[in-house]
């Protein structure tokens, strides 16, 4: 099974980046998902467990990258 | 007249013919091959239906669909629970209540300056549906509580989940 690196957009859900957790290069991976956040604020979740994620690993199937939040 | 009665009899047996072939072409396709079955192919092989999948992958039923399905996973992750208006999340010794765009902090605080009791949070540049945006809350306030503060605080500056802010 793939896994996912999705976020929250205006069209719903959006799969960012899906590879196959078995062979990926997760260096990679997290390459790309640090660029991501460099851009846009939005940090990884594990969508299992619910829980802010420093790094994505083999282990993790859906990733959740979320959005910085303001308030007023 | 004559003429016109003949034109109108061979088109309709024109009409017929083509009619009958289909019945038995059909008919004999089954007979010989048992039920007509087209194979399921995988989403991402029809290309020729892109136009229809982006409208059924974005219309706004579907969005919606998606959008609360990923809500109701992030309840159960974050052990919140579904009120008429809002959800209850307990993060140690706060207990948030959070519904479209506001949150209001029920309990925990008290030792704080700031005493904000609701905020407005909003993520910028998404324009997400509410779902997602509730969803988004619950995992950050779960994530790191004094962002309740920070939101309430420094009103338009975006937060990470992690506590810092995004310029």
């Amino acid at each position: 099974m793939n896994a996912k690196i999705i976020t929250f957009s205006s069209r719903g859900d959006t799969t960012l980046l899906e590879y196959d957790p078995a062979t990926a290069d997760m260096d990679e991976v997290n390459k790309l998902i640090s660029e991501y956040e460099a851009k846009t604020g939005a940090q990884p979740f594990d969508m299992a467990t619910g829980e802010r994620i420093e790094k994505v690993t083999r282990e993790q199937n859906e990733v959740l990258m979320v959005h910085p939040v303001a308030g007023g | 007249m004559y003429g016109v009665g003949l034109v109108a009899i061979t088109l309709l047996s024109c009409v017929f013919l083509v009619l009958i072939w289909g019945i038995v072409f059909v008919g004999s396709q089954r007979l010989l091959f048992g039920e007509i079955i087209l194979p399921q192919r995988p989403q991402h092989n029809r290309q020729g239906w892109g136009i229809l999948n982006y409208f059924e992958n974005n219309c706004p039923a579907s969005v919606s669909n998606q959008a609360q399905s990923y809500l109701l996973r992030i309840v159960t992750l974050t052990d919140a629970t579904d009120m008429d208006d809002g959800y209850l999340l307990n993060v140690g010794t706060n207990t948030f209540h959070v519904r479209d765009r506001y949150v209001r902090r029920i309990r925990g605080g008290e030792d704080l300056k700031s005493g904000y009791v609701e905020t407005c949070f909003f993520v910028p540049n998404q324009g997400m549906p509410s779902a997602e945006l509730i969803a988004t809350a619950l995992l950050m306030l779960q994530s790191d509580p004094t962002l309740f503060d920070k939101w309430a605080t420094k009103n338009g500056e975006s937060f990470k989940a992690d506590g810092q802010i995004f310029t």
